[in-house]
């Protein structure tokens, strides 16, 4: 006959073992769970008051190969690095949507993006780029998308440098040059040339 | 196998000795426990109910993640070709499976009989006992160190153990450096020399008996030579010291299935391979590039050199990667051949993969294959071509805009793959509106600009080729580096699929329809540019 404090030791332990289980199956779950909730990760705009305007985004599509222009409503504070920040971090959170025709990889994020005279330095994070898919068109996209929504927002910029984590890198993930500068009016040019060959 | 068996044992063990403690504890507050310490034990319920209930905690309980162990393999250089096999370990002691081993070595079959295992390779019948370290060979017996055993199916024999074994069976010499776990069959032994030399200057001239194709790489004060498939045997001594100021030693070592010679060097170094891939030439970037400069025999179509780089970091050479054809070797330039026409640039390489088409196709195994087929093409054209890499070797964005501008060739084409999309893009630099430098320097940064028409020109000749061979071809402006450093008519193709399956760019009749596309075009640009 086994004794009763034994049977009661036992039953505790079956159950502590269970529960236990109980609580690891969710975590493992929560955890399967984590990437479908990427929209959770996606930049917030910082805290501003005033009437909302309207910005310009533009929107790379991967299968057409092109930006697309696109208005959207958004309330801006005044100060323009924060300005300029709140308009990529809305670019950024399009493309963290489930259905983006471009995704870019959960936790991008603009770290900082700052004005000297008439250069525009956009300081991406590290998961921005390190997680960024390799190829020559989609790199591309991601960067003239950047540059142009950048220009189209904030007037007198004339050239954009991209950083990440605060340093020069050769390459966004292989492929698009993050060493130089980019020119604003030609990545316009050639943002035009891009939608007029897609629209054909 | 057994794990069950395992599981079931250990599980009967704590719950006993968990148990056991209870009850101890229990009965010597009431001054019983000698009777159990005496061997009394537990009453027989106790033998049911606790295994179920110690196997039930064990099962529930979460498991713990495992750390990855390195996967080990021995290599084996054979007549036949050389191939790997994975290693495992076993009481301390390493086993390789006699199938992975032998099958690829001749005629082999096996079948199963209870705890025996019998094999039948070459006509030559061989038994195995499960646990049992005799095996019989036809009407031989050979001792192995330790046991056979079954795993998974595979029959595997200790690495100790397997020279007498296979002695018996392929009749051959045979060699194992167990610790580095290579594994030599027959007369198959590559041997090398090294000999400092004084043109180029201070380089180290490295003669072999086989062609050989290893993969480089380069750290600060050392170039590395990894020999993979071949079957490099060491020199004696294994270090070698050189009257050289550049290159002061050599030194050979192998490990994990490997052979390594690594040059330690107080300069940036260079390697070229001869065209029989016998030889190659190691010296500093300097000397190596100035001997592969070629005399301006005609004149030179770029107007002027471009800049050196802003630093110069070393450069690597070649190895083909597995599965791809033997390379068609780039030649170092004799001094008085003419400059190359074309230098084809085949992006990515060494540690850079590229893009990761699928989860076994890289973009620069894709840009290599197309690279070789569009230097054939290019060469039965009557366009004498460069390749900068003919080997899984990195090269750095700027060593490979340094090469192709040291070249002076007329033509630069970059290769690069991407599943995204179909067709093929083919990129020129995009550039500010700026004015082309004149005189006799261009500026690093913008050297493409004085280009950049004839490179457009040239895209529009090779996507009319595209058109002709219908595969669709957009032309577009890309950040796309080296170009914008490139003092030459310059485009970068990236080749994406026809449809939707990404493995049709490995596929050697799309990359030879893409290599002989872009010849087309750019022969084409080259007969509307002479005069």
């Amino acid at each position: 006959m086994i004794p009763r404090h034994l049977k009661i030791t036992f039953a505790l332990l079956l159950a502590a073992a269970l529960l236990t289980g109980a609580y690891v199956w969710l975590l493992t779950h929560h955890a399967r769970q984590a990437p479908q909730s990427a929209e959770l990760q996606q930049p917030v705009a910082p805290p501003s008051a005033g009437a909302p305007l309207t910005v310009t985004l533009y929107l790379a599509d991967d299968q057409q190969g092109a930006l697309h222009r696109e208005d959207a409503s958004l309330t801006l504070p005044s100060d323009p690095t924060l300005r300029a920040q709140a308009v990529l971090r809305a670019l950024i959170a399009r493309y963290t949507q489930k259905d983006s025709p471009h995704p870019l990889p959960a936790g991008a994020d603009v770290n900082d993006v700052y004005f000297v005279n008439g250069t525009a330095v956009v300081d991406l994070n590290d998961a921005f780029a390190s997680g960024h898919r390799s190829g020559t068109m989609v790199e591309e996209l991601t960067v003239l998308s950047l540059v142009q929504t950048l220009a189209a927002n904030m007037p007198g910029v004339s050239q954009v440098k991209i950083l990440v984590n605060g340093q020069e890198r050769e390459t966004l993930a292989g492929h698009a040059d993050l060493a130089d500068f980019y020119d604003v009016a030609a990545v316009g040019r050639v943002v035009g040339q891009m939608s007029a060959a897609s629209s054909q | 196998m057994r794990w069950i068996d395992l599981l079931r044992a250990r599980a009967f063990r704590c719950s006993s000795l968990i148990l056991w403690g209870v009850e101890i504890v229990r009965r010597r507050k009431t001054g019983r426990a000698r009777e159990i310490v005496r061997g009394r034990g537990f009453p027989p319920s106790h033998h049911r109910v606790a295994p179920a209930l110690a196997l039930l905690l064990v099962l529930i309980w979460p498991p713990q993640p495992q750390p990855a162990s390195a996967l080990q393999r021995l290599s084996v250089y054979a007549s036949r070709g050389s191939f790997t096999v994975p290693v495992e370990q076993n009481a301390g002691r390493d086993y390789v499976g006699i199938l992975d081993l032998l099958d690829p070595l001749g005629q082999l079959s096996a079948r199963q009989d209870g705890r025996k295992w019998k094999m039948r390779f070459n006509g030559t019948e061989v038994e195995f006992q499960d646990g049992k370290s005799t095996v019989k060979v036809g009407n031989q017996r050979v001792d192995l160190p330790s046991p056979f055993y079954f795993q998974d199916g595979r029959g595997m024999v200790p690495l100790a153990g397997i020279v007498p074994l296979l002695s018996l069976l392929l009749r051959q010499p045979l060699e194992l450096h167990e610790s580095s776990r290579r594994l030599f069959v027959g007369e198959v032994a590559v041997r090398f020399t090294a000999q400092s030399v004084h043109t180029p200057a201070d380089s180290v001239v490295l003669s072999f008996s086989a062609p050989v194709n290893p993969s480089i790489g380069t750290e600060p004060g050392q170039l590395r030579m990894t020999f993979a498939r071949e079957p490099l045997v060491h020199p004696s001594p294994s270090t070698m010291s050189f009257e050289n100021k550049s290159i002061p030693s050599l030194t050979y070592r192998e490990a994990d299935g490997v052979a390594e010679l690594t040059l330690s060097s107080s300069v940036p170094l260079l390697a070229r391979f001869s065209p029989d891939r016998k030889t190659i030439t190691v010296g500093p970037v300097v000397e190596i590039v100035a001997q592969a400069k070629p005399q301006p025999a005609t004149p030179a179509p770029t107007p002027a050199p471009a800049p050196a780089p802003p630093s110069a970091a070393p450069t690597q050479p070649p190895s083909v990667p597995p599965g791809q054809q033997p390379a068609p070797a780039t030649a170092a330039p004799v001094p008085s051949a003419p400059p190359p026409v074309v230098v084809v640039d085949a992006s990515h390489g060494g540690t850079e993969t590229g893009a990761a088409l699928s989860d076994t196709l890289a973009e620069k195994d894709v840009t290599l294959g197309i690279a070789l087929r569009l230097h054939n093409d290019l060469e039965s054209r009557g366009l004498r071509t460069m390749l900068l890499r003919n080997s899984d070797a990195f090269l750095s964005l700027d060593q490979r805009a340094v090469l192709a501008n040291a070249s002076r060739a007329r033509f630069y084409i970059s290769l690069h793959a991407g599943s995204l999309g179909t067709g093929v893009r083919l990129y020129t630099a995009l550039l500010p509106p700026i004015t082309p430098a004149s005189g006799p320097f261009l500026p690093w940064d913008t050297a493409q600009a004085t280009f950049l028409s004839s490179s457009q020109t040239l895209s529009g000749s090779i996507a009319a080729e595209f058109a002709k061979a219908n595969v669709a071809a957009r032309q577009m402006y890309a950040p796309l580096p080296p170009l914008n450093h490139i003092a030459g008519v310059a485009v970068a193709v990236e080749v994406a699929p026809q449809g939707t399956d990404v493995s049709q760019l490995n596929s050697p009749a799309y990359q030879e329809q893409v290599a002989a596309a872009i010849a087309a075009g750019v022969a084409r640009a080259q007969q509307g540019a002479t005069p």
